[in-house]
């Protein structure tokens, strides 16, 4: 086969060079998610329960603070995970976005998982209902859907080394945020295990949806 | 030096073709000095640094001039040599196989259709060297170096179009080839 010397290819690069639209900083790209996010989301802050959750959480901080934070810091490391690895040279940020989006899961679902059990009788929340689960987890996915999307276009307009990796950080990120609203949403009093199955495990759920999307944002890369 | 190469980048993503080429002669050395330390073979390390320029060249639009230029390069450089020597052990691995094949093949009396296959790899070869030089090299670059579309296009300089094209006859060449072996 015939070996072209590399002067040769950077002669044809060159001819092939176009003016190109730069990639936007992490920041403005984290920003436009949030917007999507904000955007769905504006339909649960619409409503005082909203509100009074936040409140409460604020005001007596507890297993619900805690899983929201918890959710609050997946959402964002996760994202911006997704994105800081879209952008070379942006290692050190992804790596930190990496263990805060780790961190903000073991504290979402830590939280609830370590009263239940140290105390199995902690649970006062309505009795088991597939059902209300199911409808949040699919809130979840309705809430976090919009933003995903954002996200993985986002990061696919730069290059993904990690395509797997970034995908998933996206996936969990974005459901994170479908789990805040779903949180603040949720009606009567949820329950730590509710809270634990169909709120707090967002972004592990999101993480697993998002993994085909790896493929995307590799073929992105070679094409 | 920093700061030329990224205002030379920021000029190269604006169309600038001059900064561009200026810039990419002058990262040439850097570039090989720095895939040499890695990669000891100097043709393997030529290969490296072409899929070091391709992918620099595919991701220039990363580049943010309010960031510096080096971290940038180097993640690229990185990255791509990693992807261009997994894909020289894939092809190693692959070549050994066929050889092992070859050389177990008068050891293992087997049946006729396992015979076949063990000379197989040679006449397919001879199939791939009767094909039109343009057709054989877009086969290789796609489908036996692995390369992506725009990656073995920019090395044979054609347009992906036409790579596509050459590689498609090629197939059904070797189709017709392997259908008229087996029949």
């Amino acid at each position: 086969m015939s070996r072209e010397r590399s002067e040769d290819l950077i002669t044809r690069l060159v001819e092939d060079a176009q003016p190109v639209r730069r990639l936007a900083g992490v920041g403005a790209r984290a920003l436009a998610v949030a917007v999507a996010w904000a955007l769905l989301a504006a339909a649960v802050f619409a409503r005082p329960l909203a509100w009074e959750r936040l409140a409460a959480a604020v005001a007596a901080p507890g297993v619900v603070s805690a899983t929201l934070l918890g959710l609050l810091l997946a959402a964002g490391g996760g994202i911006v995970a997704a994105l800081a690895g879209s952008e070379p040279g942006r290692e050190t940020l992804e790596r930190w976005s990496l263990v805060a989006l780790v961190l903000g899961i073991v504290l979402a679902l830590g939280a609830p998982a370590a009263v239940l059990l140290a105390d199995p009788a902690a649970e006062a929340g309505p009795t088991f209902s597939l059902a209300r689960d199911a409808r949040c987890v699919a809130n979840c996915l309705v809430f976090g859907f919009l933003p995903a999307l954002t996200a993985l276009g986002l990061a696919a307009r730069g290059v993904s080394w990690h395509a797997r990796r970034a995908a998933m950080a996206a996936g969990a990120g974005a459901l994170a945020l479908g789990g805040i609203a779903v949180q603040l949403a949720c009606t009567g009093d949820p329950g730590l295990r509710h809270l634990l199955v169909a709120h707090a495990s967002a972004p592990v759920l999101g993480a697993l949806a998002a993994l085909p999307a790896a493929r995307l944002l590799a073929r992105r890369r070679s094409a | 030096m920093d700061a030329r190469f990224a205002r030379l980048m920021a000029a190269a993503q604006g169309g600038d073709r001059e900064a561009y080429e200026r810039l990419l002669r002058e990262l040439l050395p850097a570039l090989r000095a720095l895939v040499s330390r890695r990669v000891a073979d100097p043709s393997l390390a030529e290969d490296v640094v072409q899929n070091v320029l391709l992918q620099l060249h595919r991701a220039r639009h990363t580049y943010r001039p309010a960031r510096p230029f080096g971290p940038w390069l180097r993640t690229i450089a990185r990255n791509a040599s990693i992807d261009a020597l997994r894909a020289h052990a894939r092809r190693r691995a692959r070549e050994v196989g066929v050889t092992d094949e070859e050389a177990l093949g008068p050891a293992h009396p087997a049946s006729d259709e396992s015979s076949r296959g063990g000379a197989l790899p040679s006449r397919l070869e001879e199939a791939l060297g009767a094909l039109p030089a343009s057709q054989r090299q877009a086969f290789e670059l796609l489908h036996v170096e692995e390369l992506a579309v725009r990656e073995a296009a920019a090395r044979l300089g054609v347009s992906a179009g036409a790579l596509k094209l050459r590689a498609h006859r090629a197939r059904r060449r070797l189709r017709a080839w392997l259908e008229g072996e087996w029949s």
